[in-house]
């Protein structure tokens, strides 16, 4: 009897949400489909965005693609973002509101073997670190301002090549994409030391939801229709892992990018960390603190000149 | 058990058990060995030709990588010594990549501001496309290609360095980047790096055609254990040796990936990687430090031993059913004649003796057995037969001897009392003869003069001529008794008769006694015998003094003599033989003349008839069934009270 | 029963130990035939040793005896005990055979 009620209640669900006009949205994505986006691409798989009324299409981001340059022009309405990113492209007048913070914590790490004697980040004085570009190196380098000392930086190209070959001391790496990267080419986690920003009051979240002030202005419940269906694709993927795998690699293989599964799969395992974290109540949320902390450390910087306030940056939906 | 059942199956089968399990124990010796020999062996060569694959194409590829690194050293040290303008550059690097079809690109980049002093990014590449040689130059602030691998690696390390395979328009690839230094104001200076690209198909190519005989091959692992070339294409580039062991969840896998980057060659047995257990190999390729892995899978080399092993095994199983036959078949040679005897015997045992016997050919121990069973069957035949004889004559005489004996016992007086009419004396004996004839007896007559002769006698011997010679002397005593005087007389002339031709020396113990029954007045001789028993009212029973006298039928011109006591009215005299004190039980001991008068005493008031039958039970009583030797004669005179 | 013989000073000495009975005295008579021969004058039957004698034992004795007065050599009894003596007493052997108290003394008879 149930079972006969759950076969005739699937098609009438989905019948249901074919017949609402389905409003088109393009979304962006910061980098190449990978699991840092598995969310995203299992939402879209299992028609979630469909359900909550959204034709979407997915944009790859890449190198040489810029999320905020395509709200900018209108080639996209929707994005993913490094807050520190966000808030900068805010300050130099790009009026783009977060309106879901996924990443609630910072996967930044610098990654020393243990041989090399480096045993708290004070060691890196006068040390070779090779270290991401841009927006990644805001946190080293507020670290590095922060205690004082001047290690000799090299700039860090996508690759932990530098570092496996021994030309650097210490690296900057993602947990959850060039971390895994080292431990694929045989180095063991017991032969490393880790340091995560996380324990330097330096946690920056990470990938948030940003959308147009214009475009918020007009399609709120548009915006937040994808906030929804967005964290249940996350919701799924943790889930049930190996289906999110296959999506994202069958997303990857189109894409053209070297994949495999037991890095995507780290890579999810690691994101439910920060979108999760110890609490799921809060998903999405983007406390007042962090947003002061990442704003400070950008003014520090002297990144940015004006600060916007904690309201007017975020607009979550509810 | 397990013997008394092997026991109970013949030897036949026990000779074939033996020799099956003594058989299967060789083979089994012989499976092992070959198997243990033929797997050292196999691997052995396995290995040896392994190590051949691996260092001819770890040769190959190195005479390949370093012709290709010999380009843009020679470059470098080209432009180490010489500036050049842009089309000087472009000459050179295009003319050399002609000149190197194995590269597929050439390149350099210069630091910033190190090729022109107001020009940040410099970077000139000659690479082919399709057949054409293209010339670009490349660099600007969203492409600062000194933060590329190929770029840094080489600066950094500040040696050449082979970077990892990287993907270009679907080609493996790899480059090889070498410094580009120049003195400037006597300081060494890095003014830029040189690299060449080359496709690494043809490096695929000999990898993948490595075939370690029927199912081994070999893939290439970068140094950071990405998967460069490998049957599976899945894996080219997507996955690591670490990861894939990490989506296995197999932590000795990625242990030996460990190793093999560690160590320059090595071997592991028996890895269960990629899915197969496999020997497997690898070795460092000393230019770019990637390994190449060979694996084998152990199926295959097993498979061979196991052929081998299975025509071992079919052969030993062959060999011991054939030892098996042929052990039963021997055995059955042997065994079946017995066999045949044994029911002979049987035969034979049951009395058959008719039987026909087998020929049994040759010479062996079973013919052997056969001729005896035959000659014993003939002695059995004969022995019968005489048997036969022997029992049909012995049971004549037996027969014979027991008419002689009742012959004899006839002859002796039986009726009880003998003189009825005699009111002075009674006389009651009683002979119980042994079961041979035996020679004892006794006999009384009366004589003129109320004079009354009897005696008791034992002849020597026993069977035939013993009552044969009795016979003669109770007939000569008979005879002579009439006329004898004295008992002596009666000796004299009995003893005189016996002794003619008596070679034999056969004799006779006598006690032969004349009582003159109206006065008591009793006259007796001896011939060797034992004495007489007086017994009288008031007195222990007593053996009467006798005179000398040997045994008669021995001495001929013996003198015998007579000696005379009186016997008073109740005196009861105890004749005997030595069948009475001799009478022995199954100890040895002798019924002697002790218990001979302590039995009379107890019965000394008793009529004779009942001191008789008394004296009589008490020797079977004391002999309890030993067999009785000898006869056994009691005779006993009254001479009565009236 | 056991037989033992040894030759003294030209004397044939019997040794019987035992019984000699109607079984034994047929050993006694195959033995006394093989030995015959060896017999010169004096046989001495050391009696010491017998426990018991039958008739049949007597009769061999006598045998033995009528044998050897055939060769004129001459029988000793020596050494009788118990109830072999009172046997011999009782068929009168003592007053046809020479009978003697130690075997010493029958040996002085070959003199």
């Amino acid at each position: 009897m149930i079972i006969l009620v759950i076969i005739f209640a699937f098609p009438t669900i989905s019948f249901s949400s074919q017949d609402v006009t389905l409003k088109k949205m393009k979304f962006v994505l910061q980098w190449l489909p990978q699991g840092q986006f598995a969310g995203y691409f299992v939402g879209f798989e299992k028609g979630y965005y469909r359900k909550h009324g959204i034709d979407l299409e997915i944009i790859n981001g890449g190198p040489d693609i810029s999320p905020a340059q395509y709200l900018k022009e209108g080639k996209a309405d929707i994005s993913t973002m490094w807050l520190s990113t966000a808030i900068q492209k805010r300050a130099e007048g790009l009026n783009i509101v977060n309106i879901a913070q996924m990443f609630q914590r910072s996967s930044l790490l610098i990654v020393t073997m243990k041989k090399s004697g480096i045993k708290t980040p004070k060691d890196l004085h006068d040390k070779k670190v090779s270290i991401f570009d841009g927006d990644f190196a805001i946190q080293p380098k507020a670290l590095f301002r922060l205690l004082n000392i001047t290690p000799q930086l090299i700039p860090q190209s996508a690759t932990v090549n530098l570092f496996l070959r021994g030309a650097v001391d210490a690296t900057s790496a993602m947990r959850y994409n060039e971390y895994h990267t080292i431990l694929s080419s045989g180095i063991n986690e017991d032969e490393l030391t880790v340091f995560s920003f996380n324990d330097y009051n330096l946690g920056f979240p990470e990938d948030g939801i940003y959308v147009t002030e214009g475009f918020i202005k007009q399609h709120r419940d548009l915006a937040c229709a994808f906030v929804k269906a967005s964290i249940e694709g996350w919701s799924r993927a943790f889930a049930n892992p190996d289906e999110a795998v296959d999506i994202v690699l069958k997303y990857m293989k189109k894409a053209g990018v070297p994949a495999n599964r037991s890095h995507q799969r780290w890579m999810i395992m690691k994101i439910k960390d920060v979108i999760i974290g110890n609490n799921d109540t809060n998903i999405g949320l983007l406390s007042k603190d962090s947003y002061q902390m990442v704003i400070n450390e950008l003014f520090k910087a002297q990144l940015i000149k004006r600060m916007t306030t904690y309201e007017d940056f975020y607009r979550p939906c509810k | 058990m397990q013997i008394d059942f092997l026991k109970s199956k013949g030897i036949a089968f026990r000779l074939c058990l033996v020799f099956s399990v003594c058989g299967a124990l060789v083979f089994s010796l012989i499976i092992l060995t070959n198997y243990l020999y033929s797997r050292q062996k196999t691997e052995e060569q396995i290995n040896k030709e392994v190590n051949a694959t691996v260092s001819s194409a770890i040769n190959k590829v190195e005479s390949v990588l370093n012709a290709v690194e010999k380009v843009p050293e020679n470059l470098a040290m080209f432009f180490e010594k010489n500036r050049f303008e842009e089309h000087e550059i472009k000459d050179i690097l295009c003319e050399t990549l002609k000149r190197n079809p194995e590269i597929f690109g050439l390149s350099i980049a210069f630091e910033p501001n190190k090729f022109k002093k107001d020009r940040v990014y410099a970077g000139f590449y000659c690479f082919r496309k399709k057949k054409e040689i293209v010339f670009e130059q490349y660099g600007s602030d969203s492409d600062k290609y000194f933060y590329q691998d190929w770029y840094q690696l080489a600066k950094e390390l500040q040696s050449p360095q082979w970077s990892e395979p990287y993907f270009e328009e679907q080609t493996i690839m790899s480059s090889y980047s070498v410094p580009l230094y120049r003195n400037v104001d006597s300081k060494r200076q890095l003014i830029g790096i040189i690299v060449a690209d080359i496709s690494l198909e043809w490096l695929s190519d000999i990898v993948q055609s490595i075939k370690v005989f029927q199912t081994g091959y070999a893939m290439l692992i970068s140094q950071n254990g990405t998967i460069v070339t490998h049957p599976n294409r899945k894996l080219i580039m997507n996955e690591t040796f670490f990861s894939i062991a990490e989506e296995k969840n197999d932590l000795k896998m990625r242990d030996i990936g460990r190793q093999m980057l560690r160590k320059d060659s090595g071997q592991f047995d028996n890895a269960d990687i990629f899915d197969t257990k496999a020997h497997v190999y690898y070795s460092k390729i000393p230019s770019n430090e990637w390994r190449l892995i060979i694996l084998f899978p152990s199926e295959e080399m097993l498979q061979d031993i196991k052929k081998l092993n299975l025509i071992v095994v079919t052969l030993a199983i062959t060999g011991i059913a054939m030892l098996s036959l042929m052990s039963l078949y021997v055995a059955k040679t042997i065994t079946r004649p017995l066999t045949n005897l044994s029911d002979i015997t049987e035969q034979i045992g049951k009395g058959n003796l008719e039987i026909e016997m087998p020929e049994i050919q040759g010479n062996d121990e079973v013919a052997r057995l056969s001729d005896s069973v035959s000659k014993m069957r003939f002695a059995l035949k004969d022995y019968i037969a005489q048997l036969t004889n022997a029992t049909i004559a012995k049971e004549r005489i037996e027969s014979e001897l027991r008419i002689a004996h009742d012959i004899q016992m006839n002859i002796l007086p039986k009726t009880f009392p003998p003189f009825p009419d005699k009111a002075e004396f009674d006389i009651f004996a009683m002979i119980e003869p042994a079961r041979e004839v035996g020679g004892d007896f006794y006999d009384f007559y009366l004589l003129d003069g109320d004079r009354v002769c009897f005696l008791v006698a034992d002849v020597s011997g026993k069977g035939v001529p013993a009552a044969l010679f009795m016979s003669v002397t109770k007939t000569f005593f008979k005879v002579f008794a009439n006329n004898a005087q004295m008992p002596h007389h009666l000796l004299d002339a009995v003893n005189s008769e016996l002794s003619e031709n008596n070679d034999s020396a056969m004799f006779v113990t006598v006690f032969c006694g004349i009582l003159h029954y109206k006065t008591g007045e009793l006259y007796f001789a001896n011939g060797g015998h034992l004495p007489p028993v007086l017994v009288r009212k008031d007195t222990p029973p007593t053996f009467i003094e006798m005179p000398d006298g040997v045994v008669l039928g021995v001495f001929r011109d013996y003198k015998y003599e007579t000696a005379k006591i009186r016997l008073q009215k109740g005196d009861k005299l105890i004749l005997y033989t030595d069948g009475v004190t001799e009478a022995m039980n199954d100890k040895n001991e002798l019924y002697d003349s002790k218990r001979l008068i302590n039995c009379l005493k107890i019965t000394s008031h008793m009529s004779i008839q009942d001191i008789t039958k008394n004296l009589m039970r008490d020797v079977r009583v004391f002999t309890e069934g030993a067999p009785q030797s000898d006869d056994i004669t009691v005779l006993c005179i009254d001479f009565k009270e009236q | 029963m056991d037989i033992v013989m040894r030759q003294q000073d030209g004397a044939v000495i019997i040794y019987l130990k035992g019984r000699l009975d109607a079984i034994t005295s047929s050993q006694f008579d195959s033995y006394v035939s093989t030995i015959f021969e060896n017999i010169n004058k004096l046989v001495i039957i050391n009696l010491s040793g017998l426990e018991y004698i039958s008739s049949a034992g007597l009769r061999s004795m006598l045998a033995f005896a009528k044998q050897l007065k055939s060769k004129d050599a001459k029988i000793v009894f020596a050494e009788l005990k118990g109830s072999v003596k009172d046997v011999f007493r009782i068929s009168g052997f003592y007053t046809i055979f020479e009978i003697v108290e130690n075997e010493s003394d029958a040996i002085k008879l070959t003199v």
